[in-house]
């Protein structure tokens, strides 16, 4: 069995010592207290002594090599391991050099090189080229600064920010390389909104909160300058004006739609949910996806699919709901899967994560698959009622709209309520009016608790 | 070109000034016939001899007052202090006057004088030998506080600090006086003070470090950097006054940021760079600033001293907390 034994600190603290002179050579047998080495260090020349006796298979240094505390001095073993040893090991692999060079810049621009010509204002790329040469010295940047040569042009401004793609897996960018204050972009990832696609009125050129008010409630921004005076709003994206091929999202949207309209008997009907009871700071969307998941319980026949060439329905044991997520690519609907079994705050992480993965296009295919049912909640842009179309083979389409206030009598007198205009369609080849009629009074039901 | 540790390009620097320049003196305790406790003045005083290399009792107060004495009457003297942590002896001496004496004179007497002292821990040695309290220092306008991180800068910046016109504070990473090697050519360049090295460059993540914490963080940056994030490493060189422009103009890069020092958490350098960039960055951040420090505790013994030190997993542990932040 082999013993190894470590360099000692042999002083107060000294990090390494050289050594001077081996006493013993590989193959030696010593005896514990033998002398085995003279090291140097930075204060003065020690011996070591042997730890143990026993046969010395290794010496893991050479005269002149500095070894560092607490790292392997020599090796102990028995004649067999000795012989084994001195085949296998290679003449000295290890070189005992640590970390020798600084990191070298790009080109040949060494960091303090850099440095000075940032403190001096010198242009290194044209200093270079003045000098016909890549390796640019301290002394050059200096002469340069003194003769006004090769200075800068524009007293530095930051670098202009270029959309750096970064490489890493870990973070998902929401807005590198645009400025804005954090609580503009916490709001902005809470509103589902991409904060680098927002035009930025604020006076560092940053994005501010009113920047993603006036995107939440789909106005473009647009100042009139005058009492009286009225301006188009600025278009919010290139157009040719000719045709341009479709791709992604917005092709497969166009086939499926077309192929719904082909095969099914859209059907809609509409009610207003009353949310008046709703506290404060509720998630709609948590909301929207809990009142889906109850109705389907109370009526199964809307979380079905439906063959119409077989003429057969699978109603479905889980709730699988589909939501429409509009994003710069066009329309997508990630799945929740399971909905029946996530918690509130479950419902709103996975939506979270799927929405920013439509969003950077990370959304993996099987996350697109297998919904059972379909939310679209299109009132978070604008619209009351809508016809949503239903996508064979799902029986069924919830569609909500804007929150609106309306004036409502009751015994108390009149009250402001709050409502959210549903939309409900379903294919009545698979479901009858009543199926659906009850799915939605279960709908609107859930949506009036308060909790 | 010799391949050379930190300590002896510090032995080459003072060689190369006090051949170049008749004014320079160096002062401190068994800094001569010794070579110093560090062995960093060795061979320097049978050179250049008594009048040049001077040992000096045993008192920091006096050591100090000699080379402001010294330094106002146009000689250029680098004293010795054997560690950081026997400063508080002379401190009355840097506070008053070698931090003020251009001020108080109307910029008639200036101090070009250097007061170098081995810093930080990780040496295993007992009580007052392990501290890094270059913010101390940092907080007294009239000062430059320089730490070098390698040999190389060892030797550009303690030349820029011999030659310069006014006191610098010069740390010297004692833990890491042995621990690397590089080539460093005598040639009597001076790098650049009072401004800060980027000497890696990144997209991800901005690193801020400097002295023998640069040994942690260049690992730490290349650990990442097989993860696939990108670490821009920021040496800060100059503590005070501090290059905060590089930093801000990297973090506008990055949009994200750690700090790492040694020293203990509150009231540092780090706090102070974190401040700047809360000021000047604050619409670029994307992730809270980080910082990896030692603790509000004192320096503890040898035994439990690598617990308070900030090692290589903390940083990665920082800078990863840092990259997930949403």
């Amino acid at each position: 069995m082999t013993e190894v034994f470590d360099l000692p600190d042999l002083g107060e603290g000294l990090p390494d010592a050289e050594i001077v002179r081996w006493f013993v050579k590989v193959g030696d047998v010593v005896e514990a207290e033998q002398p085995i080495v003279e090291m140097e260090t930075a204060k003065a020349v020690v011996e070591v002594t042997s730890p143990q006796s026993g046969r010395i298979i290794k010496l893991h240094g050479q005269e002149g090599d500095v070894i560092e505390t607490g790292t392997p001095l020599v090796t102990f073993g028995n004649a067999e391991e000795f012989r084994s040893a001195q085949e296998s090991s290679p003449s000295q692999e290890e070189t005992g050099e640590t970390e020798s060079r600084v990191q070298t810049d790009k080109i040949s621009f060494s960091a303090p090189v850099v440095a000075l010509a940032r403190k001096l204002k010198v242009d290194l790329g044209k200093l270079a080229e003045i000098k016909g040469k890549q390796a640019i010295t301290l002394s050059d940047v200096r002469q340069a600064a003194e003769e006004q040569t090769a200075l800068l042009e524009t007293p530095s401004k930051a670098a202009p920010v270029e959309n750096v793609t970064g490489s890493n897996t870990i973070a998902i960018d929401f807005g590198k390389g645009v400025r804005a204050a954090p609580r503009v972009r916490s709001t902005a990832k809470q509103s589902g909104l991409d904060i680098s696609v927002l035009k930025s009125t604020g006076h560092q050129d940053n994005v501010t909160l009113k920047d993603i008010h006036n995107k939440r409630v789909h106005r473009p921004a647009t100042q009139a300058t005058g009492p009286g005076e009225y301006r188009l709003p600025q278009r919010t994206q290139e157009v040719t004006g000719k045709p341009m091929p479709i791709r992604g999202d917005r092709r497969s949207m166009a086939l499926n739609m077309a192929k719904a309209r082909d095969t099914t008997v859209n059907t809609m009907i509409t009610e207003k949910a009353d949310i008046s009871a709703w506290p404060e700071k509720t998630d709609v969307s948590v909301r929207l996806l809990r009142a889906v998941t109850a109705a389907c319980m109370v009526e199964p026949s809307l979380n079905a699919w439906f063959n119409g060439e077989k003429l057969e329905r699978t109603l479905h044991t889980v709730v699988n709901i589909g939501i429409a997520v509009d994003s710069p690519h066009g329309l997508s609907v990630p799945v929740i899967k399971g909905a029946e079994k996530l918690s509130n705050e479950e419902l709103r992480a996975e939506l979270n994560r799927l929405r920013e993965a439509v969003y950077s296009k990370t959304i993996k295919p099987q996350e697109l698959q297998d919904a059972t049912i379909t939310l679209s909640n299109f009132g978070m842009i604008a619209g009351l009622f809508a016809t949503p179309i239903v996508i064979p083979p799902q029986v069924a389409i919830v569609a909500t709209g804007r929150i609106m206030e309306e004036l409502k009598l009751t015994d108390q007198g009149i009250v402001n309520a709050r409502y959210i205009p549903v939309s409900l369609s379903f294919d009545h080849r698979g479901a009858t009016g009543g199926d659906a009629a009850r799915f939605l009074a279960a709908f609107v039901a859930d949506l009036s608790l308060p909790y | 070109m010799p391949t050379i540790t930190l300590v002896e390009s510090v032995n080459m620097a003072l060689d190369h000034e006090l051949q170049r320049d008749p004014d320079v003196v160096l002062l401190g305790e068994d800094i001569g016939k010794s070579g110093g406790v560090f062995r960093a003045t060795d061979g320097l005083y049978g050179k250049y001899g008594e009048r040049r290399v001077l040992d000096t009792p045993l008192a920091e107060s006096l050591i100090v007052g000699l080379s402001v004495g010294m330094a106002s009457q146009a000689m250029r003297p680098v004293a010795e202090i054997q560690f950081m942590g026997f400063i508080f002896p002379a401190f009355n001496q840097i506070a008053t006057a070698v931090a003020r004496m251009r001020n108080r004179t109307r910029g008639r007497i200036t101090l070009p004088m250097v007061i170098r002292m081995p810093y930080g821990g990780g040496i295993h040695a007992p009580e007052h030998h392990s501290e890094s309290t270059e913010a101390l220092l940092a907080h007294l306008p009239g000062l430059k506080v320089v730490i070098p991180s390698d040999p190389a800068r060892a030797y550009g910046l303690l030349l820029a600090a011999i030659r310069d016109p006014d006191p610098v504070i010069f740390l010297e990473p004692k833990r890491v006086y042995r621990v690397m090697k590089q080539d460093v050519e005598d040639n009597g360049e001076a790098y650049p003070l009072e401004c800060c090295f980027v000497e890696r460059e990144g997209s991800d993540i901005t690193l801020v470090s400097w002295g023998a914490m640069m040994h942690e963080t260049r690992q730490a940056a290349a650990l990442m950097e097989a993860e696939g994030i990108s670490c821009e490493v920021i040496d800060l060189v100059t503590i005070a006054p501090l290059d905060i422009r590089t930093i801000v103009e990297s973090v506008e890069k990055t949009g994200r940021c750690v700090i790492i020092q040694e020293a203990p958490r509150s009231g540092g350098i780090a706090s102070e760079i974190a401040a700047e960039l809360a000021e000047k960055a604050i619409l670029s951040l994307l992730a809270p600033i980080g910082r990896v420090t030692g603790y509000d505790t004192v320096m503890p013994y040898a035994r439990t001293e690598h617990r308070y030190m900030p090692d290589v997993e903390r940083i990665v542990d920082e800078i990863r907390k840092t990259m997930e932040f949403q």
